[in-house]
């Protein structure tokens, strides 16, 4: 897009008008990216104020192949994942082990919630499930990626995806959204 | 459902997903970026351009140094050797064989040979120089300084001078040598001779240097010189002389109403405005008043630059008196701008001015000066947009501005020649002593700018 190449020269010459209109432009949609991988809206918005900065200092290494909204995409991905290491509420959730793994269906239910609705059920996902979820099902990376990404097996990513697949897929059907809160004191 | 459907509606769904950021998001964001690099980068290279030509300067003196010293060298290689020559002609050789403390004949013989010598020498220096000096101090006394001739005294001072050095070291080398054969008395007698006479044509050529150079400056003093002026840098706008911006937290969010002390007393106009590109390009006449001083006076066209951050542009017919001040003038506008934050804004002024400045040397060849003085300016035309704190509006009214504005002045330069022209190289500032506000009661703005400033004035 000629207008998109302009916005990103200009942004390296450090206009700030140019900087403001790309944030204007992505922000929203990065927003939603965040939010998907936390708990809460202003952890969603650290990581977009981290994943923006990171963009910033590094849109020289944008070299126009693909879309730029793609590239700020992965930026903010990885940044997620790296602000869910490093902050102990999600670390400490974010295991990838076997144990307490939750019943696995295979139903296709018609999807029929809102959009929010959507993305505040996969929010209630344990954060491990949540990730590999957000990974695999809206990022579209392969289980090989997500394996190499979290530093896990492959088999681990596609039984965990498969269980996260599952549980969603239940509270979809139960139409029923049930806090991660309730959902535990259940079992 | 088919496999992979429900991914597939998931990825959509998800896709378009989106969620509006709080404002602090960006404001966060913004103090983290890169900066703006495009001006920076332009100072970076009009520094590294005056450096590069500082110490071009000084290269090129250097070699000029080194070329007339080289010359000097051969010359005085060449009469040394013609010298040497003359004294083989004259039994040199035979100097060892003398030595020998025994042989009291062939000591007389080479003592009286040696002083033959030298005194020949001596007599034809003196002689020669005599004639040089005599010629030199004629033309001077004639004081028939046209260019030709000027440049004829020029090459004979030169060459007077070299000729002086050379014999100087030729005597020096050729007294070594007969050192070992002639008597002490006569080689004191030589020396004491051959020094006076040096003594006395190098303060002939010094004297006639010194008074060429004088004739020349006290001429060139009393013209003017013509030249062009340019200044590039920053410039900002400060509430006092030392640039803190007192009581500058605007009262953006606050009801007008409630807002206590209108008229103001204290000025927030300063709030938010940031420095922005400035430069001043005109012609300027420098004139010698002194030794060492000089007053240059110049005419130019100066533009200032801040950025204001403001809120968006409302489109609305309003007429607004300024913080609803009774002194200040109503004003109609199509559109304003709201306060907090999200769109920048340059506020430029354009001045004409007048600068009269004096610069003194520092050094002794006027390499470094420094310069102070003061200019008259008149505001010729301004896009800037002021803080009105009842309206809670940004708009632009030139009426609350003053015309005319005194500037204060000053700098260093470095000062070097560039073929015909003399360059003042250096960095300048300036700072608005009165307020670019008409009255006090509007605020407090001084409009301050600092760069790097080139004078170039063609020499006559």
């Amino acid at each position: 897009m000629m207008n998109e190449r302009r916005l990103v020269k200009d942004c390296l010459k450090g206009l700030p008008q140019a900087q403001r209109q790309l944030y204007d432009c992505f922000a929203e949609t990065m927003l939603g990216i965040c939010y998907r991988y936390t708990k809460s809206v202003t952890d969603a918005e650290d990581i977009l104020q981290e994943g923006f900065i990171r963009v910033f200092n590094n849109l020289h290494q944008y070299r126009f192949e693909g879309e730029l909204g793609a590239w700020i995409r992965k930026v903010m991905v990885r940044t997620a994942l790296n602000y869910l290491k490093k902050n102990k509420r999600y670390s400490f959730e974010l295991s990838y082990d076997e144990i307490n793994l939750h019943p696995v269906s295979v139903d296709n239910p018609e999807v029929t919630l809102q959009t929010k609705e959507l993305a505040d059920l996969i929010r209630q996902l344990p954060t491990g499930y949540q990730t590999i979820f957000n990974l695999y099902a809206v990022e579209g990376f392969t289980h090989i990626e997500i394996g190499a990404m979290l530093g896990i097996h492959e088999g681990t990513s596609r039984s965990q995806y498969a269980r996260a697949r599952a549980l969603l897929i239940s509270w979809i059907e139960n139409k029923n959204v049930v806090t991660k809160q309730q959902y535990y004191a259940g079992k | 459902m088919q496999e992979n459907e429900f991914e597939k509606r998931v990825h959509e769904m998800m896709k378009e997903f989106k969620m509006p950021p709080s404002d602090t998001v960006w404001e966060k964001v913004k103090r983290q970026i890169p900066k703006q690099k495009r001006r920076r980068t332009w100072i970076m290279f009009i520094s590294l351009l005056s450096v590069l030509m500082v110490a071009g300067y000084f290269i090129y003196n250097n070699y000029k140094g080194d070329s007339t010293e080289n010359i000097a060298l051969k010359n005085q290689d060449k009469k040394t050797k013609d010298t040497l020559s003359n004294i083989k002609k004259n039994k040199e050789p035979d100097i060892p064989i003398i030595t020998q403390q025994n042989d009291n004949v062939k000591k007389i013989a080479q003592e009286k040979n040696a002083n033959t010598i030298n005194q020949n020498s001596a007599e034809d220096f003196v002689s020669s120089i005599t004639k040089d000096e005599q010629k030199l101090n004629k033309q001077i006394d004639k004081n028939d300084l046209n260019t030709p001739l000027k440049n004829k005294i020029d090459v004979e001072r030169n060459e007077i001078i070299n000729k002086v050095d050379a014999e100087k070291n030729i005597i020096n080398d050729t007294s070594n040598r007969n050192a070992i054969v002639i008597d002490a008395t006569n080689e004191e007698q030589a020396d004491t001779l051959k020094k006076q006479v040096l003594k006395d044509s190098v303060q002939t050529a010094r004297a006639a240097d010194s008074k060429k150079k004088q004739t020349s400056k006290s001429n060139a003093n009393k013209k003017w010189q013509f030249g062009i002026t340019v200044f590039y840098g920053r410039s900002d706008v400060f509430e006092n002389l030392l640039g803190i911006k007192l009581n500058s937290a605007p009262l953006y969010n606050a009801d007008p109403t409630s807002v206590s002390g209108f008229p103001r007393t204290a000025s927030t106009y300063s709030k938010d405005i940031k420095p922005k590109g400035a430069f001043s390009v005109g012609v300027a006449v420098k004139r010698y008043i002194s030794s060492k001083g000089n007053l240059t006076v110049g005419l130019q066209y100066s533009k200032f630059q801040t950025e204001i951050e403001t809120g968006a542009m409302k489109d609305s017919a309003v007429v607004f008196r300024y913080n609803n001040l009774t002194a200040a003038p109503a004003i109609g506008l199509n559109n304003y701008y709201e306060p907090r934050t999200g769109y920048l804004r340059k506020n430029s002024y354009s001045f004409i001015q007048i600068p009269i400045i004096y610069e003194r040397s520092i050094t002794k060849n006027k390499l470094l000066n420094w310069n102070a003085g003061a200019s008259i300016s008149g505001l010729i035309s301004s896009n800037a947009v002021v803080y009105d704190n009842y309206n809670q509006a940004y708009y632009n009214n030139n009426d609350l501005f003053r015309k005319v504005q005194i500037t204060f002045l000053g700098g260093i330069n470095t000062q070097f020649k560039l073929g015909s022209t003399a360059v003042h190289l250096g960095p300048q500032f300036q700072y608005g002593l009165t307020n670019l506000f008409k009255h006090d009661d509007y605020g407090t703005q001084h409009l301050f700018s600092m760069g790097l400033q080139a004078n170039i004035f063609l020499k006559k």
